[in-house]
């Protein structure tokens, strides 16, 4: 697999192709109605597609769907380009998304765009400051069918975490899944950010966890690339014991959720660990860069 | 009895760093200290099945991991003798996000019922056959590993279902079985149905063969410890139900949870399962007296002392972890030794001292006499100063309870001068008796001077201090005091000044805030709700008169009726997640009337709203405002609730917005 990146201040610095077939999610925000509008301009088909963390099934323009419905779509495009529109699906959609499309697509491109500026917490408090407002009720550390390994304390495991803004979720990962260790886990952060300065909130959001569980090895890739995103999870992956099993969480930025999702449909002995947050509603304000990430070889 | 040895104090520090118990292993038999009020020595004797219960920190996974196998026959003990048969602790801790999957997708309930039974029956199986290991590995020499490998396990196979007939083999099986099970469970579509295993008549028939060969055991009781029960969902917990229900000796089967932890107490039968009929419940923050959990708490602290090798002077950790040396341990000789060690390191003040130090700090005094020469302004009193109430010569405890006094209008100026000057005298007074004002509000009135000044007030010190705001928590018990002793000066190492104890429990508040927000699926909806209850605590404290000192509970006025769905949810999981402690009122006020409860604020919070770490005063909400509290907009709840009880109280605005550490007053909103 290789990832080609390319980023613009418009679509129209992207050079988009036109697509047989995209996937895209329910849009929250203004980047999110911008993106889904200027893919679904350059699809022949474009189709909604949403996961419910909690009855662990999909649909697809809202209709009960299932993964035979999921690859016949896929299939009916084989050899031609696909698109995913990532700013507005989440992370299990992509991920399942992108388990049908490998093998079965030429090209597989993953469009983001990013925020001007996320929603701050109403909290003037000061200790409050670095909050941030992007996720609603999060429904918990639930398996998604395909992905899912069972934690155990008396194995050997690695957990590798992408981290974002939001320490609460890296934290109850550690209060709800208590079998993991701090000490073999890998976090990696957005850095270089989105923007000169947001770095600072994700890790002063997380610090203080990583700090109480102590987890020490600490790894840094550009927010927007999920091309050394997914070096680092090589890099981890072939450096595990023949016993060991590894485990990824991307609760950072969708770009790493992007990469996560793309390796772990290509090693299916891997586990995601996952929280299934809503999101909330107008998350964010503006439109900022535009990013594609155009998947090749991706068997 | 001193404390000798000044170590390092960032050894100290790091000794009293609070390691998740994930991070000792299995075997934590020479870390762990035996609840006191537990009386474990007798845990094989009972038959019956046990519900342990417990919030976040307050040592379950600690307690499960010692009745484990791996600690019950643990190479580090001194000896072990055949009652240790009697209970052999089996410990399951359901990986509940894999347990997650085992539900909806098309299948039927039966379909999942019989997949966690073989997931159990797996799990379990290899658990038992594990503790079989560590028997043969111990001390105990009853058995050996070529005992284990001599056995026939051939009656566990019936015609349709061949299953390994040796140990070892038995041992491979099961981890092949497990790993055939994950890979079914993830694609329950396209791969085919493992047979599934019958739990519990597997374990059963598993130890029912074991025992019939190896005669050396027959006194074996296994007594399987699920843990993150609560987070099992329905379905599954009316499996573990039932096998609680029909708990029988060679198996015993237990559960251990947060509080609320039952979604269902229904079986797979007609019965639901009820507490003393069928289990017993152990509520590990309940420790019936406080000094209980304070006797635990000092033998917690001082043995992360000895294990960084500061000498204790008559203090041996062997009785810790000694089941029979429990009745020794409640001998009130004993525990005043312990006491007296644990207050040397974490000394606190007396009232008078801490008057003392209002008089020696010039910021605290000028904040006396600014709220007395009020109190006397409102009051239109031209004859008398706040000097008369603020002799340096003889600081007094009085003084500082003299805002409140004067600002209750009952009371004649003249009356609170004359009981002063009684006071002064060492004549019978209203501060000390009859009215007991210093009992009453000198903590209150003591933390009032401090709501305007960035610093933490010392009445959140002393071992005793750290106790109550811990409320049965060791973890919080054990944050508390690492930090302490991180931030204290190299000087005096084993003692930690009050004003040092007061930073650090702020710093603990101030960190584990943030923390709520990780409190399951409506995490961020309790923190907000414990911000909300938090200011209007310290709202309330704003109250010069503190004519209702130390409100830091409440409770809802009609009972839950008078609540939403959701606020009642919400109130669960504050309960659940130890925000809130549930209180029941043994006093009913009529017969019929229903019974109250209190919903008390965890004191470890207490400092970052500086509030009391005490139960004072109730703060009685109608349905309507819990309504607001629990979950109205952060516009509703300023306007509504907020604003309204500071109309009640009285309270101006200058003095709400006082808290340079909180909020100003137009920022009561908060995060959803």
């Amino acid at each position: 697999m290789f990832i080609d990146l390319r980023q613009a201040q418009n679509p129209s610095g992207l050079s988009l192709q036109d697509y047989a077939l995209s996937f895209c999610g329910h849009p929250l925000d203004d980047r999110g109605k911008t993106a889904v509008n200027e893919l679904s301009k350059r699809s022949a088909t474009t189709h909604t597609i949403e996961y419910d963390g909690r009855s662990m099934a999909f649909t697809i323009d809202g209709e009960q769907a299932d993964t035979p419905d999921l690859l016949n779509m896929v299939a009916s495009a084989t050899n031609e380009p696909i698109a995913l529109e990532t700013t507005t699906l989440g992370f299990v959609e992509v991920l399942l998304c992108s388990r049908a499309a490998r093998g079965q697509t030429a090209t597989l491109d993953c469009l983001y765009v990013e925020p001007q500026d996320y929603r701050r917490s109403h909290d003037p408090h000061l200790l409050a400051k670095r909050d941030f407002e992007l996720s609603g009720e999060i429904v918990g550390f639930r398996g998604i069918p395909g992905t899912t390994k069972m934690l155990n304390d008396r194995r050997t495991q690695k957990y590798v975490f992408f981290l974002g803004y939001e320490g609460a979720r890296f934290r109850r990962a550690f209060t709800d899944l208590e079998m993991l260790k701090g000490r073999s886990s890998n976090v990696i952060f957005g850095i270089p950010a989105f923007k000169a300065g947001w770095e600072m909130d994700s890790i002063a959001n997380n610090v203080p966890i990583m700090r109480d569980e102590h987890v020490s090895a600490v790894y840094f890739c550009g927010a927007d690339n999920p091309r050394a995103a997914v070096e680092i999870l090589s890099t981890t992956y072939d450096s595990l014991q023949p016993s060991e099993t590894m485990f990824v969480a991307p609760i950072g930025t969708k770009p790493h959720g992007v990469a996560a999702a793309l390796f772990s449909a290509q090693r299916p002995d891997v586990g995601i660990i996952y929280d299934h947050p809503s999101r909330s509603p107008a998350r964010s304000t503006s439109v900022g860069q535009w990013h594609l990430f155009s998947v090749g070889d991706f068997g | 009895m001193p404390i000798n040895s000044p170590t390092n104090p960032q050894d100290l520090a790091s000794a009293l760093s609070s390691n998740r118990t994930e991070e000792l292993g299995f075997d934590v038999w020479d870390r762990f200290v035996i609840p006191p009020r537990l009386n474990i020595s007798e845990w094989g004797e009972t038959r019956k099945p046990r519900v342990i219960v417990g919030g976040r920190g307050c040592g379950k996974t600690m307690l499960l991991r010692y009745l484990s196998h791996e600690s019950a026959f643990s190479p580090n003990r001194p000896s072990l003798d055949q009652s240790s048969l009697e209970h052999i602790g089996i410990y399951w801790r359901a990986d509940t996000q894999f347990a997650s999957l085992l539900q909806g997708r098309d299948q039927r309930d039966h379909v999942w019922r019989a997949a966690f039974g073989h997931l159990s029956a797996l799990v379990l199986g290899k658990e038992i056959l594990s503790a079989l290991q560590s028997i043969a590995n111990s001390q105990l020499q009853l058995i050996n590993f070529h005992d284990l490998e001599a056995l026939d396990l051939s009656p566990l196979s019936t015609p349709s279902l061949p299953l390994p007939t040796t140990f070892a083999k038995c041992v491979s099986f099961l981890d092949e079985s497990l790993f055939e099970f994950e890979h079914w469970a993830n694609d329950v579509h396209t791969i085919p149905q493992p047979r599934f295993l019958p739990a519990p008549a597997f374990i059963r028939r598993l130890v029912d063969t074991i025992l019939e060969q190896l005669h050396q055991l027959q006194d074996v009781v296994f007594f399987a410890y699920i843990d993150e029960y609560e987070n099992l969902t329905v379905l599954q917990q009316q499996v573990v139900n039932t096998w609680i229900k029909h708990s029988d000796p060679p198996v015993i089967f237990n559960l251990a949870m947060k509080r609320n932890g039952f979604k269902t107490r229904e079986t797979l039968g007609e019965e639901r399962l009820v507490e003393i009929h069928d289990f017993r419940l152990v509520d590990l923050e309940d420790f019936g007296q406080e000094s209980e959990f304070s006797l635990f708490a000092a033998e917690i602290l001082l043995l992360r002392f000895h294990n960084a090798q500061v000498p204790l002077n008559a203090f041996n950790p062997d009785l810790l972890r000694d089941p029979l040396a429990v009745a020794h341990r409640r001998t009130p000789d004993y525990s005043r030794r312990l006491f007296d060690l644990a207050r040397e390191l974490l000394p606190t003040w007396s009232t008078e001292c801490l008057a003392d130090q209002v008089f020696r700090d010039q910021a605290l005094l000028r904040q006396l006499e600014l709220r007395i020469a009020k109190g006397l302004e409102l009051r239109g009193e031209q004859n008398i100063t706040a000097t008369r109430f603020l002799d340096p010569e003889h600081p007094t405890p009085a003084a500082v309870v003299v805002p409140a006094l004067l600002a209750r209008r009952r009371l004649p100026t003249h009356q609170i001068a004359e009981e002063f000057d009684k006071y002064r005298a060492g004549e019978p007074n209203g501060f000390q008796q009859g009215t007991y004002w210093l009992h009453n509000i000198f903590l209150a009135s003591y933390l009032d001077l401090f709501t305007s000044l960035v610093r933490a007030c010392p009445i959140y010190s002393g071992f005793d201090t750290y106790c109550h705001m811990s409320k049965g928590n060791v973890r919080h018990f054990l944050e508390l005091c690492h930090k302490a002793f991180a931030t204290s000066p190299t000087a005096h190492p084993t003692t930690i000044s009050p004003k040092q104890q007061a930073e650090a429990a702020s710093q603990v508040a101030v960190s584990l805030l943030p923390e709520v927000r990780s409190f399951g699926s409506l995490g961020n909806n309790l923190h907000s709700f414990l911000l909300r209850l938090g200011r209007l605590f310290a709202l309330s404290q704003r109250r010069t008169a503190q004519s209702e000192p130390e409100r830091t509970h409440f409770a809802i006025k009609d009972g839950e009726d008078a609540i939403t769905d959701d606020a009642k949810v919400l109130l669960t999981e504050a309960v659940k997640w130890s925000v809130l402690f549930e209180e029941r009122e043994t006093k009913a006020k009529s017969v019929g009337s229903p019974q109250v409860v209190d919903y008390v604020l965890n004191p470890i919070y207490a400092p970052y709203f500086q509030i009391s770490y005490r139960k004072g005063r109730k703060l009685e909400l109608s349905g309507p405002d819990f309504n607001t509290l629990s979950s109205g907009s952060a516009d509703e709840f300023r306007t509504k609730l907020y604003a309204k009880l500071r109309a009640t109280w009285d309270i101006d605005q200058g003095s709400a917005t006082a808290s340079l550490l909180l909020w100003s007053d137009d920022s009561t909103q908060d995060s959803p």
